[in-house]
């Protein structure tokens, strides 16, 4: 991991405000940000410890542990709530089978709730790995993650 | 005979299957259509909306699900035949007639990909126009036609695009900021999605207007409106007489009007990063650096002081300031003590004025 992560660091330590580049390109390549490739973060980017751990924890897009094969987005967003996404939540919750916030013990899929996906004109919205959906139903997301079960 | 036909690509669409349908129109129908992946028209209800172009303009169909596929194509949908989903011209449309649309003008009319669809429809009729403007001019065009922006502040562009003209530093920056997430807003994913060419536009509109900037793209002018001749490209360039580059990651950084680099013995001399130092200077109130004649060096840079009132400095005081700071060769060559310097509508420095001054101006080193 740490060769890769010094690559990307040479690409970006001399490049005005770098870090979110940087960031995103850590996260590309890994999934997530391991806690463990902060402290040369930091170093390479001439960054306080704190200062990449505090950008890296105010933005929720970034996350600090390996996500399931499949993260699913829900939006629970003002137009989203008004058009039924709580439960699409719970419907998608108990399809996958774990928490939101949660990864299920077998890798399979990660539930985050979301605040906009920016298709509110669509209420309401999920995205599955990079692809978004609109006007979903509960019985439309129970099919997708049983779909992706295998996948 | 191959018939158009448009199926939105941008977020909104495909979140409700666009490129599903479109695979499916594709393999139905082949060749005949020529199909157009178009940014949405902000109808999301009826999304994917799919447009045919027909003699009597482009009739739509939606909200179309690739199911319905079959039945439109036998109804005659390619020839813009009635079936239940037909929404009829889309000009005519209720939601579209009633509007008037200006930042949306091309939104869900051209291919957002296309440069000359892109141009065909206006596009980069405003930056032509702000070449051929001085910078102030362009600012306050755009302080005149009373442009905002959008969302709470809602701030009036001519204002924020006149403190930054008027702003002296060494690089300017010119951000875009787009899809903040907010939910029930917009949040200008759609222009950049349908019309993405509109905000480069902007942008490069911003970078003439506010700092300098040099352009180079096949859509750059080959010449000056209905003037004759070989027009000014210079090797694919335009020479806006401004200095900027653009990264890897697309960040356009303006570092210095040309004119105001100092050509001394082949070298360059960045005026800005000697007056920022000169301006540091507890006596100075505003400094500018132009270049002076040299016999030796071409141009060595004369800096233009202006006191602040009841202050005192001398043009060893103000050398002396440069000790340390930058290369010793970039340390200007005399001080030129004025009481005061001319400025334009936006307070920015006008040079010029100051080199017609000093035209005949003779360095103790010359």
């Amino acid at each position: 991991m740490f060769d890769q992560l010094d690559v990307l660091i040479r690409q970006h330590q001399d490049q005005p405000g770098g870090l979110l580049p940087l960031l995103h390109a850590v996260q590309d390549a890994f999934g997530f940000v391991p806690p463990e490739a902060v402290p040369a973060i930091a170093k390479g980017m001439n960054r306080s410890r704190a200062e990449v751990h505090g950008v890296v924890t105010y933005y929720h897009f970034f996350r600090q542990q390996a996500p399931g094969r499949h993260v699913v987005q829900v939006c629970q967003a003002e137009a989203c709530q008004a058009c039924g996404a709580d439960d699409l939540m719970r419907a998608t919750l108990a399809a996958a089978g774990c928490e939101a916030h949660h990864t299920r013990d077998d890798g399979a899929f990660t539930v985050e709730p979301v605040y906009c996906l920016g298709l509110c004109a669509s209420a309401p919205a999920v995205q599955v790995g990079d692809r978004l959906h609109a006007r979903m139903t509960p019985v439309r997301m129970v099919a997708l993650i049983q779909s992706l079960e295998h996948v | 005979m191959t018939v158009k036909v448009y199926v939105p690509k941008d977020s909104a669409a495909l979140a409700v299957g666009a490129d599903e349908l479109a695979q499916t129109l594709l393999s139905a129908c082949g060749d005949s259509i020529s199909l157009v992946r178009n940014g949405s028209r902000g109808l999301f209800w009826l999304e994917p909306l799919v447009e045919v172009e027909t003699a009597q303009g482009r009739v739509a169909y939606g909200p179309v699900a690739v199911d319905d596929v079959p039945g439109l194509l036998a109804a005659g949908m390619l020839s813009g035949q009635a079936h239940p989903l037909c929404l009829g011209l889309t000009d005519a449309m209720a939601f579209l007639a009633k509007q008037h649309r200006v930042a949306f003008a091309r939104m869900g009319v051209i291919d957002p990909h296309s440069l000359s669809d892109y141009e065909a429809h206006g596009g980069w009729a405003g930056l032509r126009a702000a070449l051929a403007m001085a910078p102030d001019e362009v600012v306050q065009t755009v302080l005149d036609s009373g442009l905002r922006g959008r969302g709470g502040a809602a701030f009036p562009a001519g204002i924020k695009w006149r403190t930054v003209a008027g702003a002296q530093a060494e690089q300017k920056y010119v951000v875009c900021n787009a899809d903040e997430g907010d939910s029930g807003t917009y949040a200008d994913r759609m222009t950049m999605e349908g019309d993405p060419f509109m905000l480069i536009e902007g942008m490069a509109i911003a970078g003439v207007a506010t700092g300098d900037l040099l352009v180079k793209g096949h859509w750059v002018v080959s010449r000056y409106f209905k003037e004759e001749g070989a027009g000014p490209l210079q090797d694919s360039w335009f020479p806006t007489g401004d200095v900027a580059k653009i990264d890897a990651e697309g960040y356009m950084q303006i570092t210095d009007r040309s004119k105001d680099v100092i050509k001394s013995g082949g070298e360059w001399i960045g005026s800005i990063d000697l007056e920022n130092i000169a301006m540091a200077h507890p006596a100075v109130a505003m400094a500018a650096c132009i270049a002076a004649y040299h016999p030796k060096w071409d141009e060595r840079p004369l800096l233009v002081v202006m006191l602040k009132p009841g202050a005192s400095a001398t043009r060893e005081d103000i050398l002396a300031f440069f000790d340390g700071k930058i290369a010793k060769w970039w340390t200007p060559d005399d001080v030129a003590f004025v009481d005061s310097i001319p400025l334009g509508a936006t307070g920015k420095m006008l040079k010029h004025r100051l080199r017609e001054q000093f035209k005949d101006y003779r360095l103790p080193s010359a």
